[in-house]
C-alpha cells in the first residue's frame, strides 16, 4: 500500500501542556486506518495536529504527507493539498450550511458532488440552518461528513463519526466511508466504542491511544477484539510501545 | 381584486429620460430627491397607477385631506421646519413589486436637513420602501421623522441603509403603526461610521394579528457613538414581534441597542434578540433586551450576548482551507447576516454587497 500518512515520534502540546506524546502512526493511500482510546486519551488533540490547527503545536517528531515535511505548514494549505478533518465537535458559526457548502464546492471543484451529498446525507432541511446551531449529534457528524467530501480530500480525518448517530445513518456514514476507500482515499477513524467499525469493509491498521501515547499497533479487526474482549484496562498495563 | 405593479419599467423609462436631461443618477437606481426633476417623472408616472409619491411639501399642498388624516399621529413636529422628506400613498389592492427609492443626501456643509416622511399603505396593499441616507459633506446634522401606516392585511417593507460620515450627526425617529393583519418588515444597516446618531423606532400594533419583524445591522467603527431604541407595543390580541439586532464593535465605537416589547393585549408573542461581537478591544457594545408585560398571556422571550470572535471557530475555517483573514470574514459575514432571507428579492443583491464589503474590511 502506497505510504500517504505518516507520523513520526509526534508530540503535541496545547496550552503548553504536553497532551499527545511520541506518537507514530501510518496511513496508506486507500487504507481505512482506526486510532482508538479511551475519552481524554489524545485521539482529537493528533487529528488536529495533523489539520496543522496552531493551537495544537508539534513540539517534536514530524508529520510526513504525500512525501514531504508538513509539520510547519499553515491548516489552509494542507487543506487545500488534500488532508480534510471532520470534527467530533465543531463550533457553532453563524454561516449557512447551503453557504459553506458552496464555497467548498467552488474552492475544491466538487460541485458536480453536491446533490448527491446533500441527498443520500439527507442534508436537505439543513442548508438554510445556520452551523451547528441547535442540530442534533447525528446532524453534526452528517454536515460534517459531507463537507470533508466535498473537499475531494486525499486523506480524511474523522473523528468519531459514529458517535450520537441512529444506526441508519451510521450506515449510510460507513457507506461513504467505503467508497471513499474505493477511490483511494485514506482514511483515519478515529472511534471510542469501534461502533461504525462493523459497518466498514477494508480495515487498515489499527492503533490505540492511552493517556497521549500510542501504546498498541496492530490489523484494526486484532484491535478491536482486545478491545471487545477486554476493554482498554489491558493497554494501560502494557504502558507504551513506543 | 389586487392590481400587480411593476415599477422597474416606470423607473427605467424615468431615469433613462432623467439623464438625459442631465440629472445624476446613483448607481443602484436610487433617485436623490434634491433632483427634483427626476422625482417628478417618477412620480408622474406612479400617479397614473393611483399612486402618490411627491415631496411632503408638495402633499401638503395638493392633498390635504390624507396629510390630514394620517400624517402627524404619531410624530409632533412642525411640517414648516421641515426642509424635506417625502410623501408616498399607495390606494387600497395594490402590489408595487419594485422598491420606491428615496435617498437624502446631505450636500452641503453645515446643511441642518429636517425631514418628515409620510408613508400610507392603504388595506390590502404592498410596499417596499428604500431609504438610503448618505451624505457627500463631513459636516451636517440630519434630523428625520418617518410616519407610516400599514392598513389591513397590508404589508410594508422598509430597507434602509445608512452611509453617512465620521462627523455627521444624525437623529432620527420612525413611527410605524398597523392595522389588523399588516406586516411590518424592517431591515436596517449602517455601514460607515458616523458622528453620533440616535434612532428611535416605535411600532404600535393596533390592529388584530399584526406582526412585525425588525432586524438591525449596526457597524460601530472609529469614534461613532450610536444608539437605537426600538419599541414594539402589543396593543392589540394576537399579534407579535420580533427585534434583532447584530453589532459589531470596532475602533472606539459605543453601540447600544436597547430593544423592547411591551405586551398589552392577551395572546401576544414577542421575542428580542441582541447580539454583539467586539473586534476591538476599545470598542464598547450595550446589548439590552427590555420585555414588559402587564398580561399573564403573553409569551415573551429575549437573548443576549456579547463575544469576541474564538479561536476555534477560526481554526475550524482554517482547517476548511480557509486563510486566517477568510476565516475572519466569514464569521463576521455570518454574523451580520440576520434577516436577509425577508428582504424582498430586488433588494437582496445591494444588501449582500454591503455585507461582503463590511465583513471584508474588517478593521
Ligand atoms: N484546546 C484544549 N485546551 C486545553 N486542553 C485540551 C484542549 N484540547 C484537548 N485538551 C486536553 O487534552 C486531553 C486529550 O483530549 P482529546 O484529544 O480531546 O482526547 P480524546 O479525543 O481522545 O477524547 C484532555 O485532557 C483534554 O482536556
Ligand atoms: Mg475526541
Amino acid at each position: 500500500m502506497a505510504e500517504l500518512l505518516r507520523i513520526e515520534g509526534a508530540s503535541v502540546s496545547v496550552d503548553n501542556a504536553a497532551i499527545v506524546r511520541d506518537a507514530s502512526l501510518e496511513v496508506g493511500r486507500g487504507e481505512i486506518a482506526v486510532l482508538m482510546g479511551p475519552n481524554g486519551s489524545g485521539k482529537s488533540t493528533l487529528l488536529k495536529a495533523i489539520a496543522g490547527l496552531p493551537e495544537y503545536r508539534v513540539v517534536s517528531g514530524k508529520i510526513i504527507y504525500c512525501g514531504n515535511d508538513i509539520t510547519q505548514l499553515e491548516p489552509w494549505n494542507r487543506a487545500r493539498m488534500g488532508i480534510a478533518l471532520a470534527f467530533q465537535n465543531p463550533p457553532k458559526l453563524y454561516l449557512k450550511v447551503g453557504d459553506l457548502i458552496d464555497r467548498l464546492s467552488k474552492i475544491y471543484g466538487s460541485t458536480d458532488l453536491v446533490n448527491d451529498v446533500v441527498k443520500e446525507l439527507g442534508l436537505s432541511q439543513l442548508i438554510n440552518r445556520d452551523l451547528y446551531i441547535g442540530f442534533s449529534g447525528g446532524e453534526i457528524k452528517r454536515v460534517e461528513l459531507a463537507l470533508t467530501i466535498l473537499m475531494k480530500p486525499k486523506l480524511a480525518l474523522l473523528d468519531e463519526p459514529d458517535s450520537g448517530v441512529d444506526v441508519d445513518s451510521i450506515k449510510r456514514i460507513a457507506m461513504y466511508i467505503n467508497r471513499l476507500a474505493e477511490e483511494n482515499v485514506g482514511v483515519l477513524i478515529v472511534t471510542h466504542t469501534g461502533y461504525i467499525l462493523r459497518y466498514i469493509e477494508n480495515l487498515g491498521r489499527g492503533y490505540v491511544m492511552i493517556n497521549g501515547r500510542i501504546v498498541y499497533g496492530a490489523p484494526s479487526y486484532e484491535v478491536v477484539k482486545k478491545i471487545m474482549v477486554s476493554g482498554y484496562g489491558e493497554f494501560n498495563k502494557v504502558g507504551g510501545v513506543n | 381584486m389586487s392590481t400587480t405593479i411593476s415599477m422597474a419599467e416606470l423607473l427605467k423609462k424615468a431615469l433613462d429620460k432623467a439623464s438625459s436631461m442631465g440629472v445624476e443618477v446613483t448607481r443602484q437606481g436610487s433617485l436623490i430627491l434634491n433632483e427634483q426633476t427626476a422625482f417628478r417623472l417618477v412620480s408622474k408616472l406612479l400617479e397614473e397607477l393611483g399612486v402618490i409619491y411627491l415631496s411632503i411639501k408638495e402633499a401638503v399642498k395638493e392633498y390635504p385631506d390624507l396629510v390630514e388624516k394620517y400624517g402627524l399621529k404619531k410624530v409632533k413636529i412642525d411640517l414648516r421646519e421641515v426642509n424635506n422628506g417625502v410623501f408616498i400613498y399607495v390606494p387600497k389592492n395594490t402590489r408595487l413589486i419594485d422598491p420606491v427609492y428615496n435617498c437624502f443626501v446631505l450636500a452641503s456643509k453645515g446643511f441642518v436637513q429636517k425631514v418628515y416622511n409620510l408613508v400610507i399603505v392603504d388595506d390590502g396593499s404592498e410596499v417596499v420602501g428604500v431609504t438610503g441616507c448618505l451624505s457627500l459633506v463631513h459636516e451636517a446634522i440630519h434630523s428625520s421623522h418617518e410616519e407610516a401606516y400599514v392598513g389591513e392585511e397590508s404589508k410594508y417593507y422598509k430597507i434602509m441603509v445608512h452611509n453617512w460620515l465620521p462627523k455627521v450627526v444624525v437623529s432620527a425617529i420612525k413611527r410605524v403603526t398597523l392595522m389588523s393583519e399588516a406586516s411590518y418588515y424592517d431591515y436596517y444597516i449602517n455601514s460607515t461610521s458616523l458622528n453620533r446618531m440616535s434612532f428611535i423606532t416605535d411600532v404600535f400594533h393596533e390592529g388584530g394579528r399584526s406582526s412585525s419583524r425588525i432586524d438591525q445591522v449596526v457597524i460601530g467603527s472609529e469614534k461613532s457613538k450610536l444608539q437605537y431604541i426600538t419599541t414594539t407595543y402589543l396593543s392589540a390580541p394576537g399579534s407579535n414581534t420580533e427585534i434583532i439586532s447584530r453589532v459589531l464593535g470596532m475602533g472606539e465605537s459605543y453601540v447600544e441597542t436597547r430593544s423592547s416589547v411591551v405586551a398589552i393585549k392577551p395572546g401576544v408573542r414577542g421575542h428580542v434578540e441582541c447580539r454583539g461581537l467586539l473586534i476591538s478591544d476599545k470598542a464598547t457594545i450595550a446589548a439590552i433586551p427590555i420585555l414588559k408585560s402587564g398580561v399573564s398571556d403573553s409569551t415573551l422571550t429575549h437573548e443576549a450576548s456579547i463575544g469576541k470572535i474564538k479561536i476555534d471557530e477560526v481554526e475550524y475555517l482554517m482547517a476548511r482551507g480557509f486563510s486566517e483573514d477568510e476565516a475572519v470574514s466569514l464569521i463576521i459575514r455570518g454574523f451580520l447576516e440576520t434577516g436577509l432571507d425577508k428582504v424582498p428579492e430586488k433588494m437582496k443583491p445591494v444588501i449582500r454587497a454591503t455585507l461582503d464589503k463590511l465583513s471584508g474590511a474588517k478593521m
